[in-house]
């Protein structure tokens, strides 16, 4: 067998589609596999659907909950005899809260290159794995080479769009289980603080972000209503956080999450340098804001200067209680 | 901890009677302002006058919770540690001001050009000379290079259970900890024991100034430098030579601005605002 290219992810859903193209395309350009591995308590039918119709013929099932810590170091150290056994050519992680510490540890341990929030990959004419990421909260971009080692590179979700593909052409992809040595716990579970969102702030294609300039509780209540009817991520402003309006799990910007979404919809946020930096790869901005001189409106595709409340009235009137338009 | 007769024993040897009753080491990197797009380096002291460097804010927010503990557990040491040019050292001196009670400064011309991997190396060795840490706090990420490398991979390098995406932690006398951190979509409450490594995040608890004692301390803390020879750190194993990533391009990219900006009219946006909402921002927008 001449190799292969490994795609690690947390998650399996259509979204992971587009890596899962990306990596085959970049496999088949060197005489590579692809493999996928899929890190979960259980892998579902749809899940393995999702890798069937993405062109995965062989794939790893590491059987973890990623919501626990103790997990990380598991999974870290199965993947490393796992790479250490199979050296594979190169290792894309589909960047999140757990791959994200796990792949620096993994890339630690075997003394790897790695890059991280990659939103580009291709082949050097040297054959080398060329890695472009952003950086300097979105204002540079930079290509990275592995000059030692396997290269490793987290890739930002949403960062390659699936294209159609007819589903199970391939048919049942082969999928080996692994379980993870037990180790000794390190540490305990006490409580979860917030359930999952009904939509992963970094996989929602609409997001909706709240700051101070919403106007309080009651307005952050009908925008988190509003997020739920259409199906939206919900996201906030330092400011907001820092007011005790959401938790920081939702917050958007440099010192939060950088995210992708196709709709980003800004509701009273006067968008400092540090809130764009992490929604330069929005599709489209909206800017709602009753400060006409904002800065948010002048890099947004859309603007409405008017009260938050107003429009988020407005909207959530339009979008009745089933989430569907009303005429 | 406070043992009956009032002496301090440490957390990591129980029984052995010691000065210091929790140990804990920040490391901090500093930065350029978020507006500014460049590394530190050396020739930068216009720059340092200028105020466009600073610690790293989720740094300097580990810094404040660590300071936090000490507060709270009498004869806590909190030590900070950077790995920079020769200026960094100034910002050692600014955490001393704010309470930390050492610094370190890992500091060499054959450093320069170390990419993520190399620089936890480098890190992870001269912490190894140091006295053993009973917690180590990095920030989640730097804002400049925008990783989170360093802290998992000093973790790996120094055998210490890591709690990356920390929001929150207390720290008890008897090396208890309680953490609470962002998973993916959600955030949960853990308990370890130290010692231990986390990251933290940038949170919303005010970060102290320093203090006219803290300047008057700091104008004459002893800045212990380690340079690659008091690491034993071989030439070619630092720097651009030893790391395995290298930066081959690095342009610039203008701040995205909007495409085709359109302000809406505040009484008849709907209609044109669901369309862009429906469409998942594909469709263009209907004229009203």
């Amino acid at each position: 067998m001449s190799g292969c290219l490994w795609v690690v992810s947390a998650t399996v859903s259509p979204a992971l589609g587009g890596l899962l193209q990306k990596g085959r395309q970049l496999a088949e350009e060197k005489g590579l596999e692809l493999r996928a591995v899929c890190i979960s308590p259980a892998l579902s039918e749809a899940e393995v659907a999702v890798l069937s119709q993405f062109g995965v013929h062989d794939a790893y099932h590491i059987a973890a909950d990623c919501a626990m810590l103790d997990a990380e170091a598991a999974v870290r150290d199965c993947l490393y005899s796992l790479v250490a056994a199979e050296r594979p050519h190169a290792v894309l992680f589909e960047s999140s809260v757990f791959l994200g510490s796990v792949a620096p540890a993994l890339a630690a341990m075997l003394q790897c290159g790695m890059t991280a929030d990659c939103t580009g990959l291709q082949w050097s004419e040297d054959g080398r794995l060329l890695q472009i990421r952003p950086t300097f909260g979105g204002r540079r971009l930079a290509t990275i080479e592995t000059t030692g080692g396997i290269p490793f590179a987290t890739v930002r979700r949403g960062t390659f769009a699936a294209k159609e593909q007819a589903p199970g052409t391939i048919g049942e992809p082969h999928i080996r289980e692994l379980v993870p040595p037990a180790t000794t716990m390190t540490w305990r579970l006490e409580s979860m603080l917030e359930e999952k969102d009904s939509r992963d702030l970094a996989s929602a294609d609409i997001v909706l972000s709240g700051g101070l300039g919403l106007g309080g509780v009651e307005n952050f209540g009908k925008l988190r209503l509003l997020a739920a009817r259409l199906g939206a991520g919900l996201g906030a402003s330092r400011a907001a956080v820092a007011a005790g309006l959401a938790s920081y799990s939702h917050q958007v910007g440099q010192t939060g999450m950088s995210i992708r979404p196709a709709v980003y919809m800004a509701f009273g946020i006067s968008g400092a340098v540090q809130h764009l930096s992490g929604i330069v790869e929005a599709g489209k901005i909206i800017a709602v804001n009753r400060d006409r001189c904002a800065p948010i409106h002048q890099y947004s595709d859309y603007s409405i200067v008017a009260d938050c409340g107003a429009v988020l009235d407005a909207l959530l009137q339009r979008y009745g209680e089933s989430g569907k338009p009303r005429k | 901890m406070l043992s009956s007769c009032g002496v301090f024993i440490s957390v990591r040897d129980p029984g052995r009677e010691c000065e210091v009753a929790m140990r804990i080491l920040i490391c901090l990197k500093i930065v350029s302002q978020p507006q500014f797009t460049d590394t530190l380096r050396d020739e930068d002291t216009e720059r340092l006058k200028s105020g466009e460097l600073g610690i790293n804010p989720a740094d300097l927010y580990a810094l404040e919770l660590g300071l936090r503990v000490k507060d709270r557990v009498p004869g806590t040491t909190v030590t900070v540690i950077t790995m920079g040019p020769q200026l960094a050292g100034h910002f050692l001196r600014e955490a001393v001001s704010m309470g930390a009670d050492q610094a370190a400064h890992v500091c060499d011309a054959a450093f320069v050009g170390s990419d993520t991997l190399v620089t936890a190396g480098v890190l992870a060795a001269a912490i190894h000379h140091l006295p053993p840490q009973d917690l180590i706090l990095c920030g989640k990420k730097a804002v400049d290079s925008e990783t989170g490398h360093i802290g998992p991979q000093l973790s790996v390098l120094l055998s210490l259970p890591l709690a990356a995406n920390v929001t929150t932690f207390t720290a008890a006398e008897d090396g208890g900890l309680e953490v609470t951190c962002v998973r993916d979509g959600g955030m949960a409450l853990f308990q370890g024991r130290m010692p231990a490594l986390l990251t933290v995040c940038n949170g919303t608890e005010m970060v102290r100034r320093p203090t006219i004692l803290g300047m008057r301390n700091a104008r004459g803390a002893e800045i212990r430098l380690f340079g690659r020879e008091d690491l034993q750190l071989d030439r070619k194993a630092v720097g651009i030579a030893g790391s395995p990533t290298r930066t081959v391009h690095l342009r610039s990219v203008g701040f995205r601005t909007g495409s085709n900006h359109k302000e809406l009219d505040p009484d008849s946006f709907v209609d044109e605002l669901a369309h862009v909402l429906d469409t998942r921002g594909k469709g263009a927008c209907e004229p009203v």
